[in-house]
């Protein structure tokens, strides 16, 4: 078995459409001082740093180069991690395994995005050249094919998809380093926006936004020393799945990839009955049906049933399982850095650091990642060793 | 925190980007797109282990790690397995102009086949499209060798 | 300390100059079987795949995304590191360590041949300052080539006789790219790239891949009759702005082979390791990399060069498979270094054998003028 380890602190830099006032490098300098400052800590104490980073969105070849100086990666081991959207939660899961294998003591995760530098949607439509270059719509496109075979086999409604919505934008008024915060936002202004593919709206989709998120992993002792109630990583799991949109029919319905990644890092734990057992969950959203079949995925609800968590409420802040107390990717979408924000959002929650997003008395915190359409990351944190 | 700057006062360095790939084909896709542009015939190939008819064609079935080297006909009719209507600009990458919106695209199970295949529908109405709606495949005249040759799919009666 | 993790399986394609006769995922495919069936696992056997590659020089995001059929990463997990190979093997490592994986895959790809190499080297620097300036990976190679040989006294022809001993090795490699008989005066001869830098003094643009299987020691001792053992390994990030660094020294390797001797408990590595591969994408920088992996003093490497002491039949023989100069398909080049060194201490490395070789060492670099540095020492 591995060493244990744990995230002794996390930082976060406002995210939002366009940071002009700073460069990349300096976004990333932003977060990574965040998490120093909150794990108390100096570069110094730092061994090792993971980057995690989509680089064609900004155009910039091993990006990890250049804004490395940023993470404070001078002099030390470091290396860049992309996986599309669970970048950022990969990036995390290096960074676990940087300590847990025993060759690091102290290492830092930065995951980073800056949309305003570049083209997003022609960087995400790259895909096979032979094939979807020609015929597809970026990932909103995409999405809106599953989510028609998502609604046409669980009877998932537009208002329960809207209210998911609703839910995100105003847990994200709780977050101040949230993208898009809306108070007030309705179930009907949801409704009411722009149809980007049918059936999604553009109030329905995440943003693109630019904005770092850095953690920083400690073994055993250094955490204990250092932090009053770390949040150690009980599970780490990854699953990918086929590439082809066409191979994965009913996407969001079976997810396969989510599935059996939630299972084997349930078994890890000994979780049983989620939806009781984790108190707080960070889960990568990247539109609101997501969210409902992720549920479902989770095994949080019986298949079908995904649709009635959000109208019962019981994944808002006073429910049974809060999900995304932050706001989630739809309020926030760096896209290197949104799986790193689960991560650091989850081990806030365990810190007991969240403010006004704070659940009372978390233990136990699911956080999952998603990308490349059917990727799946998912890690359990918790306030115990063991 | 966001430093505290006018809007004029920011610089911004402009860059272009343009890079240029040649991406080999590999003999799978090669084989497709000229049965396509010779005979209009669209081909999958068939996993010898899970007997799964794949379209796009690949040499590997990535389920059963196999590699694939028997040859079917598949469509050109086929089942929308999905569908949506695109209403937002999009840079085509073919053209680098935004594509006419709104158009309809969906995931096409071709007859014959086991994967659904994404290309572009006819019909862009979404009250007009639906799951288990039978398409046809509307080749162009002159083909190219590329995936475009399939110019849409067309909704049939049967 | 014992151990902990072994090669157990290892494989790589030739290196040509245009692999346009089949895909990407085809070229992928047959190396991983290769490296499967040299391992004797099998997919099921698989708990974790690492793979390198960068979108840049794929020309697709996430390029990863189209290896998962061939890598057998269905319902498992893969990751990514976008640099050099030898970085995707220390992720690797760090799986089986970390116990959440007793066999793990190793894969990198790349294909030189699709993209512009040089055009996309330009998109490493700071878009502010360097890139608008126009450097690339020539043209900042050789700011770093002169910084270095103004510094020590290194003559163009001590460059020169880097590639002709590297060529002529490549004639025992059958997987190079390049390998031939060279002549200094062949060197001196070729093109002018960038001053002093010429045309014969670089490393071709290649296609190709390789894989390595890594095991944990239970695993490996039961399935390997000749598992090869990862002895050391470090790795160190140097300064992104040229001018912050001292380009004729280099403090990552130093740091990096320091930690790496340290693992290993190697004091004197010329002593004591038996043969080194490193990658020098320009003649220059195998000089100056075997200097800062401390096989001679600072200014030396020439001369140990000229002494024979680092070609095949020498004291340390440093790239006998022909290195980079042979090929260098970008980010596969650090893993291939990790499959020379494992062939050279199974004893199979063919006619360019050291002979008895038993502790070897594998280098990689990732951005310009080896701003990050991987060493890993392996031995049976």
């Amino acid at each position: 078995m591995g060493k244990r380890a744990a995230i002794i602190g996390t930082g976060q830099t406002n995210h939002c459409s366009s940071r002009e006032d700073v460069n990349e490098m300096e976004l990333v300098y932003e977060a990574a001082t965040a998490a120093l400052k909150d794990a108390e800590m100096t570069i110094k104490d730092i061994d090792a740093v993971v980057l995690a980073n989509m680089e064609l969105f900004e155009g910039r070849a091993l990006p990890d180069m250049w804004c490395g100086e940023g993470a404070g990666a001078f002099m030390k081991h470091a290396f860049k991690i992309s996986t599309g959207g669970t970048s950022g939660t990969s990036g995390a899961i290096s960074g676990y395994y940087h300590v847990a294998s025993g060759l690091f003591d102290r290492v830092m995760v930065v995951g980073f995005e800056k949309h305003s530098e570049g083209d997003a949607s022609g960087g995400m439509a790259l895909t096979d050249p032979f094939w979807d270059r020609h015929i597809a719509a970026a990932a909103i496109g995409n999405f809106a094919l599953s989510v028609s075979a998502y609604m046409a086999d669980r009877g998932v409604t537009e208002e329960q998809s809207a209210k998911v919505a609703v839910k995100a934008r105003r847990n994200a008024c709780n977050n101040p380093h949230a993208h898009l915060q809306m108070p007030d936002l309705t179930v009907k202004e949801v409704l009411e926006s722009p149809i980007l593919a049918y059936p999604v709206h553009r109030l329905e989709m995440c943003p693109q936004s630019d904005g770092a998120c850095a953690i920083i992993f400690a073994s055993e002792e250094i955490a204990k020393k250092r932090c009053p109630r770390p949040a150690w990583v009980r599970a780490a799991v990854t699953r990918h799945d086929h590439i082809y949109l066409g191979e994965v029919k009913n996407r969001l319905s079976t997810m396969r990839s989510l599935r059996e990644a939630a299972k084997a890092a349930y078994e890890i734990v000994g979780i049983k009955e989620p939806l009781k057992e984790f108190d707080v969950a960070e889960i990568y959203d990247p539109l609101t049906y997501a969210e409902i079949a992720w549920y479902e995925a989770l095994g949080f609800c019986k298949d079908g049933e995904g649709g009635m968590l959000i109208d019962g409420g019981v994944t808002q802040m006073d429910g049974e399982l809060p999900v995304n107390p932050s706001g989630g990717v739809i309020s926030t979408n760096p896209v290197g850095a949104s799986g790193t924000i689960r991560v650091a959002e989850g081990a806030l929650q365990i810190h007991g650091r969240g403010g006004k997003r704070q659940v009372p008395d978390v233990n136990l915190a699911l956080v999952t990642g998603y990308g490349v359409y059917c990727w799946s990351d998912v890690l359990i944190l918790s306030s115990k060793p063991y | 925190m966001r430093r505290e700057v006018q809007q004029e006062e920011l610089l911004r360095v402009p860059v272009h980007m343009k890079l240029h790939y040649r991406f080999p084909a590999g003999a799978h896709y090669e084989r497709f797109f000229k049965e396509m542009k010779e005979t209009g015939r669209i081909m999958g190939v068939r996993c010898p282990e899970c007997r799964r008819v794949l379209v796009p064609p690949r040499p590997v079935c990535g389920e059963c790690f196999a590699r694939t080297e028997e040859w079917v006909q598949v469509g050109p009719k086929g089942t929308v397995v999905a569908y949506t209507s695109i209403c937002f600009s999009f840079i085509d990458l073919t053209t680098g102009k935004p594509r006419p919106i709104p158009y309809g695209a969906g995931l096409i199970q071709l007859d014959g086949a086991y994967s659904a295949i994404n290309h572009i529908l006819e019909e862009g109405d979404p009250g007009k499209l639906y799951i288990g709606m039978r398409v046809e495949a509307v080749l162009k005249e002159k083909r190219e060798g590329n995936i475009g040759d399939i110019l849409y799919f067309k909704g049939i009666e049967e | 300390m014992n151990p902990q993790v072994a090669v157990i399986g290892a494989s790589q394609t030739k290196f040509e100059s245009d692999k346009g006769y089949e895909a990407i995922i085809e070229t992928v495919f047959n190396v991983v079987l290769e490296a499967m069936a040299d391992a004797g696992v099998k997919r099921d056997d698989l708990d974790s795949i690492v793979t390198s590659s960068v979108d840049l020089w794929d020309g697709r995001t996430a390029s990863n995304q189209m290896l998962t059929d061939v890598v057998g990463a269905i319902m498992k997990p893969e990751s990514r590191v976008a640099g050099d190979g030898l970085g995707a093997a220390f992720q690797g490592i760090m799986t089986i360590l970390a116990g959440v994986s007793e066999i793990t895959l190793v894969v990198s790809q790349c294909r030189g041949s699709m993209g512009a190499y040089y055009e996309i080297s330009n998109w490493v620097f700071d878009p502010i300052y360097q890139q608008t300036l126009g450097l690339d990976y020539l043209s900042a190679g050789a700011l770093q080539a002169n910084h270095y040989m103004k510094q020590f006294g290194i003559s163009q022809k001590d460059c020169a006789r880097v590639v002709i001993k590297n060529l002529r090795d490549a004639q025992n490699n059958p997987y190079a790219q390049v390998a031939r008989e060279a002549t200094v005066d062949e060197v001196m001869d070729s093109p002018m790239l960038a001053y002093p830098i010429k045309e014969m003094d670089v490393a071709p643009i290649s296609d190709g891949a390789c894989a390595v299987v890594l095991a944990s020691r239970e695993k490996a001792k039961a399935l390997s009759k000749k598992p090869i053992w990862i002895l050391g390994a470090g790795s160190c990030l140097d300064s992104h702005y040229l001018g912050d660094r001292d380009l004729a020294g280099g403090d990552a390797l130093i740091r990096a082979s320091k930690k790496a001797y340290g693992m290993a408990g190697i004091s004197d590595p010329l002593e004591e390791l038996d043969v080194a591969e490193v990658s020098a994408a320009f003649s220059y920088q195998e000089l100056l990399w075997t200097e800062l992996l401390g096989f001679c003093g600072r200014g030396e490497g020439a001369k140990i060069l000229q002494k024979g002491m680092t070609s095949l039949g020498g004291t340390l023989p440093v790239n006998p498979s022909g290195g980079m100069i042979a090929g260098n398909p970008v980010t596969v080049a650090g893993l291939t270094r990790l499959v020379e060194a494992v062939l050279q201490v199974r004893g199979e490395a063919g006619a360019r054998q050291v002979r008895g070789a038993r502790k070897a060492l594998a280098h990689g670099t990732t951005g310009c003028c080896g701003q990050g540095q991987y060493v890993m020492i392996v031995g049976n």
